[in-house]
């Protein structure tokens, strides 16, 4: 789409949105005069609506806030060339909250976004629905990574959706504090421990060392896994039984490390209320390491947003087995889409291969905010790969991205409450309030009594 | 005898045939209709509104708390009160109250007394009255969201301008890392009673207009000093507006929940885990909204507990009010408030020029200063406080003005810089002007709402605004003139009741509501559900007013051969405007700046208000698109606070002097 088109189509939104809001405040004072008569009489109504709502309608889509222009261009995109109507409806704040919110209220959704966690929680609850029976699932499965298919499938293998994004967990260093200090990237994070308190004692840098631990979705427990998984601990096994009661493979070690950097300020003392996972924080220059999420690199060496552009380099995971924490963002079909065949086309288009044979919506993301993709076509085109070598070493991403672990336990309908009360009991941990032992005691002990509450 | 013996006498008069000689019952059916029917009938509209939008998702949500509901399998199962029993013994609970209850005390009494202070600033006059007053408003005039957005910032270790400031003061060497376990709940207190303060400011003024002038004539006569006038009439008098500040901002504290959603998430740890957001994380973080109801309806029944502590406290014969079990109560009862006011004042010797066993005339002592320059001082005391209270209210605005204009890249320098540079106007071109976009890019689609949402969030709010001034006025005179009648005391509770309930817990049951009326993402939802949420305030802002107008206006006006709405309309609301003016900035702020019900109701930008918009640019957007949410921000504080700026020079004191003979 050329410039001229996109200004064409922007002047024709503005148009329309003009049109909808004057024909809206008519229709707003027109419905004023019934206001409360209307909603006195709710349920009588309702029969009425549902007799509307059922005839031809557009296909509705739900998604959460990020870069919302690139998706509205995107829907503009997928209505030209399937000659279809799609109703983008936006969810700012918290977006799982909300849409299960919207969902459990009765509202109607053709396809939505899902973080890889909510998958089974929305097939149990009848809101959204396989896909592993539409066509051309083998060929969509086979030119992706295993590990993305693993992630989007449920525990029975069924693919329950196709991919908006994947991510991990990255080790990112400041190039210019390491060229200072003489250092090489850590192998290990006994070494990283090390090499923060020569940076501390040469004042390089005040707080070396620096990462999402608020208590919140993305942070601390994506920053735990990532470091547990680059030890090789598990945490749970495949039957989804905590590995960790006696201090697992490394369960206990990392929570010890956080606390050891916590103690000896070689993290800044509020990093437990750090908002915007840290990159601000990170971008200001002041810190040398960070476990990110990979595509934050793009934002680090970006001079429009960081005062360390240029000079952020990503290393593999320190640790054992140097893995991390690898997930993916679907895009899920509703349980009952107004037509199957035109939602797995709106699917296809976003998650996968448009009917021109083009990559409209992955290579996109890829390209213009460096976030990865399943498809390995995508990965794999020299444009893409490219304009990725600009902001980080893709050599190491691509060796990082093999050897990451997925967090399977995620699928389970107990996890996030597991998680939040994990990160609770980690931060009463770091900030001393309770011992390494109990605090692996009541990890346990509330991960078997979920796993009770919550029988698969 | 004093005026209000008169007074009083005149009605016993009047109220004595209701203790009852004996009528036909078809006496009492017209008695009844013609005493009461006037107040039903200026209570109705209002009623309906409230209870026809809350009736159900109450009882749904009440419902909700006594089962344990999976959500995702549609299984309810009643456990009656267990809900209940089983989180009152939880540690989590425990220390979840403990933080609670800490959080709400610094913030009321912060909140109160800083709103006190402001108002009787404000109340005074001195150059540039009026724009203080509007730049007072403007935190409380900020969606909760930006003002998160804006205390985390301010408070950031590294880049924040706070740090910026006390180091360039000399005040600190090294940077302070703000927002540790230690702190944080105090510094979430700060920045919400920065914002809620204006609110307890706007009730205090409404309340101090209604002062007569020659009280305080007769207090100097008396040679009572300034602080004795200030707690023998002016306390006194602003009692139901105390009582109505109070119980809001004790609401606010114990519901707050967006600046700590913003601000720590309820860490780290449990440092900040308060009631509100342990409900939020039970309902909507796992889905155990039958034990997340329950979390959140202990909050409604804290309030309510408070409710009665701060009504006892403050009208220790209300409670005696409330019993009606004599007849002396009764008599009393049927006294005008205005006059019950008086006549406490009387006791203190303050009205009437009399003397009494509460009020030793105080020893005239000659000053330190000549009256001269006593004068002087004073006035160079109220500069310095009005410009204290200035800075306060505008600085970390300010703050907000300066990063709007900023590169975030400029914002991240450290040292931190109180001023970065350059300025850009950038972040205002990308909301005020779409389409020409950061780095190539198209501008958001969030940034590209921002025009559409402002004028949503106009109609909406002053739609909201008329509705409840236009119901919740009259409503607010019936519920002060009519207090006697138990029908009237019971329904002012209960809608005030209807206030204690939390958002959080009856969201799901409006959704449904509203979606079963086919109205989910129209403007009008949220007129009907702000209606029915600000109403009673509305309705106790009116009453505490109208408590203050004295009966003997409308008395000269039927007198005059006016009916009683003609009375109404042309003799005691005019007489209000102050008061009705505070309560059209109230409703209008509140609507304005409303989150949750936005949030959930509306889904496109046909609806979308702008708190939603602002909202949106925080979650997933990252860092970089914060130029346009405090650009945003700026703009939306704009229409509020110019509302209130053009009505604010109707909130002067002395409408009510000279008619208060009694």
């Amino acid at each position: 789409m050329d410039k001229h088109d996109r200004d064409e189509m922007v002047a024709k939104q503005k148009a329309v949105n003009l049109r909808q809001y004057l024909i809206t405040r008519r229709r707003f004072l027109r419905d004023a005069a019934v206001a409360m008569g209307s909603v006195a009489c709710a349920p009588l109504l309702s029969g009425a609506h549902n007799a509307f709502a059922k005839s031809g309608k557009p296909l509705t889509f739900v998604g959460w806030q990020y870069h919302p222009e690139i998706v509205a261009e995107n829907v503009e995109i997928f209505r030209k060339l399937y000659d279809e109507e799609v109703s983008y409806e936006l969810v700012p704040g918290e977006y799982h909250s909300v849409a299960e919110t919207k969902l459990i209220g009765g509202q109607h959704i053709d396809m939505l976004y899902s973080e890889e966690d909510h998958i089974v929680r929305w097939l149990k609850a009848g809101w959204a629905r396989p896909i592993e029976d539409l066509s051309g699932i083998p060929e969509i499965k086979k030119g992706m990574y295993d590990v993305n298919v693993n992630n989007m499938s449920l525990p029975d293998g069924r693919l329950m959706g196709l991919p908006y994004y994947t991510g991990f967990n990255s080790f990112v260093y400041n190039d210019l504090h390491m060229q200072k200090a003489g250092l090489k990237p850590p192998q290990s994070w006994e070494e990283l421990i090390e090499q923060c308190r020569e940076l501390k004692a040469k004042k390089i840098s005040e707080y070396p060392y620096i990462s999402a631990w608020a208590r919140e979705w993305p942070s601390l427990s994506w920053s735990l896994f990532a470091i547990w998984y680059s030890e090789g601990e598990p945490v749970f096994d495949k039957d989804f039984n905590p590995t960790f009661k006696d201090g697992g493979v490394a369960f206990k070690k990392v929570l010890e490390m956080h606390k050891q950097m916590y103690d000896e300020k070689l993290v800044r003392p509020d990093i437990m209320t750090m908002k915007i996972e840290g990159v601000p924080d990170f971008s200001t220059g002041q810190h040398t390491f960070m476990v990110v999420h990979e595509y934050d690199q793009k934002v680090f060496n970006d001079p429009e947003q960081s005062q360390l552009a240029g000079h952020c380099k990503n290393a593999l995971m320190p640790g054992k087995t140097h893995s991390t924490f690898i997930w993916t963002a679907v895009y899920l079909m509703g349980a009952k889409p107004v037509d199957v065949e035109r939602a797995w086309n709106l699917m296809q288009f976003f998650g996968g291969k448009a009917k021109d044979g083009q990559y409209h919506v992955a290579k996109k993301w890829a390209l213009n905010f460096g976030l990865g993709t399943p498809h390995k076509e995508v990965i794999n085109d020299p444009e893409v790969q490219a304009d990725f070598k600009q902001w980080k070493d893709t050599e190491i991403a691509n060796k990082q991205h093999e050897i990451a672990t997925t967090r399977d336990v995620a699928k389970t309908m107990w996890f996030p409450e597991w998680d939040w009360y994990m990160m609770g009991q980690v931060h009463d941990y770091i900030r001393g309030k309770i011992t390494i032992k109990e605090c692996i005691d009541s990890l346990y002990k509330k991960a078997v009594e979920m796993k009770k509450l919550y029988p698969a | 005898m004093g005026d209000s013996d008169h007074m009083r006498k005149q009605t016993q008069t009047r109220v004595s045939p209701l203790a009852g000689s004996k009528k036909s019952w078809g006496d009492r059916w017209r008695r009844l209709r013609r005493e009461k029917g006037f107040p039903f009938l200026l209570t109705l509209p209002t009623l309906i509104a409230v209870l026809a939008v809350t009736f159900m998702p109450f009882f749904y949500s009440l419902a909700m708390s006594m089962h344990r509901i999976d959500m995702l399998t549609k299984r309810w199962i009643f456990v009656g009160l267990n809900n209940y029993l089983q989180i009152l013994p939880d540690p989590e609970f425990l220390g979840a109250l403990g933080r609670t209850t800490y959080f709400a005390l610094i913030t009321v009494t912060g909140g109160t007394v800083l709103g006190l202070v402001m108002a009787l600033i404000l109340n005074t006059t001195f150059h540039g009255r009026g724009l203080l007053r509007s730049v007072v408003l403007i935190p409380w005039a900020m969606s909760l969201v930006a003002v998160g957005v804006l205390w985390g910032w301010i408070y950031n270790g590294e880049y924040g301008p706070l740090n910026a400031a006390l180091i360039q003061l000399g005040i600190i060497k090294k940077n302070i890392y703000w927002l540790t376990a230690d702190r944080a709940l105090n510094l979430v207190a700060l920045a919400h009673v920065w914002r809620q303060a204006p609110l307890a400011t706007l009730l205090f003024l409404a309340g101090l207009q209604s002062i007569p002038q020659t009280l305080y004539n007769a207090a100097r006569i008396d040679g009572a000093t300034p602080w004795q006038q200030f707690w023998r009439i002016t306390l006194p008098w602003l009692k139901p507006m105390l009582l109505l500040a109070l119980i809001i901002s004790t609401i606010d504290a114990i519901m707050a929940f967006d600046l700590f959603w913003i601000l720590t998430k309820g860490g780290p740890g449990s440092a900040t885990t308060v009631f509100s957001w342990l409900g939020y994380a039970l309902a909507f973080q796992f889905f155990k909204f039958g034990e997340g109801a329950s979390v959140l309806y202990l909050l409604s029944l804290m309030c309510l507990i408070l409710a009665f502590f701060y009504l006892r406290i403050l009208f220790p014969r209300e409670k005696a009010r409330l019993s009606m079990k004599t007849e002396s109560n009764r008599v009393k009862e049927a006294m005008p408030a205005y006059a019950r006011r008086i006549d406490e004042l009387n006791v203190q010797g303050l009205a009437g020029g009399q003397r009494t066993r509460s009020f030793v005339k105080p020893t005239l002592r000659k000053g330190l200063f000549s009256a001269t320059t006593t004068k002087r001082l004073g006035r160079i005391g109220l500069y310095t406080c009005a410009i204290l209270i200035g800075l306060w209210s505008f600085l970390p605005f300010l703050w907000l003005i300066i990063m709007s204009l900023s590169r975030s890249v400029d914002l991240l320098h450290i040292p931190p810089k109180l001023l970065p540079w350059p300025l850009t106007l950038q972040n205002y071109q990308h909301i005020l002007f779409p389409a020409k976009g950061l780095g190539g890019l198209e501008t958001s689609v969030q940034a590209q709402r921002v025009p559409y949402s402002i004028l949503n969030s106009l109609l909406v709010a002053g739609s909201v605004t008329l509705i409840n001034l236009a119901i919740g006025a009259i409503a607010g005179y019936a519920y002060a003139a009519y207090q006697r009648f138990r029908f009237m005391r019971t329904t002012l509770w209960i809608l005030m009741m209807t206030r204690m309930i939390p958002g959080l817990a009856i969201v799901i049951p409006f959704f449904i509501l509203f979606r079963m009326a086919g109205l989910l993402d129209t403007k009008l939802a949220l007129i009907i559900s702000y209606t029915s949420f600000i109403l009673p305030l509305t309705i106790w802002m009116m009453k505490g007013y109208f408590e203050s107008v004295p009966p003997s206006l409308e008395k000269a006006a039927l007198v005059d051969g006016c009916t009683r709405f003609k009375a109404l309309y042309k003799v005691i609301l005019p007489v209000a405007r102050p008061g009705i003016v505070a309560a059209g900035i109230f409703c209008f702020i509140v609507a304005w700046n409303e989150f949750i019900f936005a949030l959930m109701l509306t889904g496109t930008p046909k609806a979308q208000t702008i708190s939603v918009i602002i909202s949106g640019f925080l979650v997933q957007a990252r860092f970089q698109e914060f130029g346009s949410l405090f650009a945003a921000s700026v703009v939306a504080v704009l229409p509020p606070i110019v509302v209130a700026f053009g009505f604010q020079k109707y909130l002067i004191q002395g409408m009510l002097s000279g008619s208060l003979k009694g």
